[in-house]
């Protein structure tokens, strides 16, 4: 086999400029992804769901079949069959009967709300606060317009600690710092063992 | 525990348990500017990097079960990483977006980002090979069984994959 040169000077010098993820980038995704692995995705949701219903009804089925064999020759008890256990999905309950091992599957595909309803969907919070700290530090005017429309979006969201902290930063990267300073207060009166403390309370150390 | 306990643990463990989430956000820390540097060596833009690694991690996520520990995570992230990259630049092609176009070229981050930007020149089969190469580490023995190509043909494409990046280098430079 060939060896290989190594890369010539300019190439190597080039390498030595990439750039790394940032702090603010990497929160900013940390905090994206909280959101999206704390909800499964609809799709895959939709079919495991599905599939539970029917493992979970196979499961009844078979439970009740054996209970039926095992108690016909009895005398007929006071109260129903045996208590029909609790799904963990929340399906549409498939018809059972004692005499039926396997459920008759029909075949309905899961339809993405999307295909239902072709309406533009709403930003999310996250999906939002994640643009407006990428945004933040190379244009502020942008990450203050993104958290101002998350404000009116998701004015009670579960981010909106996140959000006021943003706003408070981009107004200091703006050069705003009495209108920061108005904002940093309230938000350390509201939030005081933030995590975001540090951040905010740069809005005290500007220009007065 | 009833059954329908047990069955939800099964079925919906790796959401609950914080081990697993521990474990996740662990390799999350730890691989995060790896999967970042590659997708940006990869071709993707600037603008698109974090919501590119943010996809990569879900599918982390998603693919829990399947992944091996025993074996380095590098090469199935790199794997990962190139498939959400291919979608992206499809994404791209199939939706011309002149405004961000210039916003690229307009960006502070235009020098700091050169070295993606002169590795976007290049043809994507040199491309891989180049970043796995130079920039990796990894052998052409290496480079040829995860790409499922000859050692020989890695080494011609990287030869011509360098030629390439020091004409877009030039190019670009004289650009700005």
């Amino acid at each position: 086999m060939t060896e290989v040169e190594p890369p010539t000077d300019d190439l190597r010098a080039l390498f030595a400029t990439e750039r790394d993820v940032s702090a603010i980038e990497r929160a900013a995704i940390r905090n994206k992804l909280a959101v999206s692995i704390a909800a499964p995705a609809p799709a895959a949701a939709a079919i495991a769901t599905s599939k539970l219903v029917w493992i979970a009804a196979a499961a009844i089925a078979t439970a009740a079949g054996i209970w039926w064999l095992t108690h016909r020759d009895k005398p007929a008890p006071s109260v129903a069959p045996p208590p029909t256990p609790v799904l963990v999905a929340p399906a549409p309950e498939p018809t059972i009967t004692t005499t039926v091992t396997e459920p008759t599957v029909v075949e309905q595909e899961p339809v993405a709300p999307e295909a239902a309803a072709p309406v533009k969907q709403q930003p999310s919070q996250a999906d939002l606060l994640a643009k407006a700290w990428q945004a933040v530090d190379r244009d502020p005017t942008r990450a203050l317009a993104l958290v101002e429309l998350d404000a009116k979006l998701h004015a009670k969201g579960a981010l909106a600690e996140e959000r006021d902290a943003l706003h408070v930063h981009a107004l200091v990267v703006l050069g705003n710092y009495n209108k920061a300073r108005g904002l940093a207060t309230t938000f350390l009166a509201r939030y005081p063992k933030s995590v975001h403390r540090a951040r905010v309370e740069r809005a005290f150390k500007g220009p007065r | 525990m009833t059954k329908t306990e047990a069955l939800e643990q099964y079925l919906f463990v790796a959401e609950s348990d914080p081990a697993v989430a521990d474990s996740f956000y662990a390799i999350y820390e730890r691989e995060l500017s790896y999967v970042w540097k590659t997708l940006g060596r990869l071709g993707v833009d600037g603008a698109d990097i974090a919501d590119a690694v943010h996809d990569v991690f879900v599918i982390v996520h998603r693919r829990w079960a399947d992944i091996d520990f025993a074996r380095p995570i590098r090469p199935w992230l790199f794997g990962c990483a190139r498939r959400v990259a291919a979608g992206m630049r499809r994404k791209h092609r199939e939706l011309p977006s002149p405004d961000l176009q210039s916003t690229v070229e307009a960006s502070p981050h235009a020098e700091r980002d050169l070295l993606w930007r002169v590795l976007a020149c290049l043809d994507e089969h040199r491309r891989e090979v180049v970043v796995l190469h130079d920039l990796e580490g990894y052998t052409g023995a290496e480079i040829g069984e995860l790409l499922g190509i000859p050692a020989n043909t890695v080494h011609s494409r990287l030869r011509l994959a360098r030629d390439d990046m020091r004409a877009a280098l030039k190019r670009l430079r004289g650009r700005q």
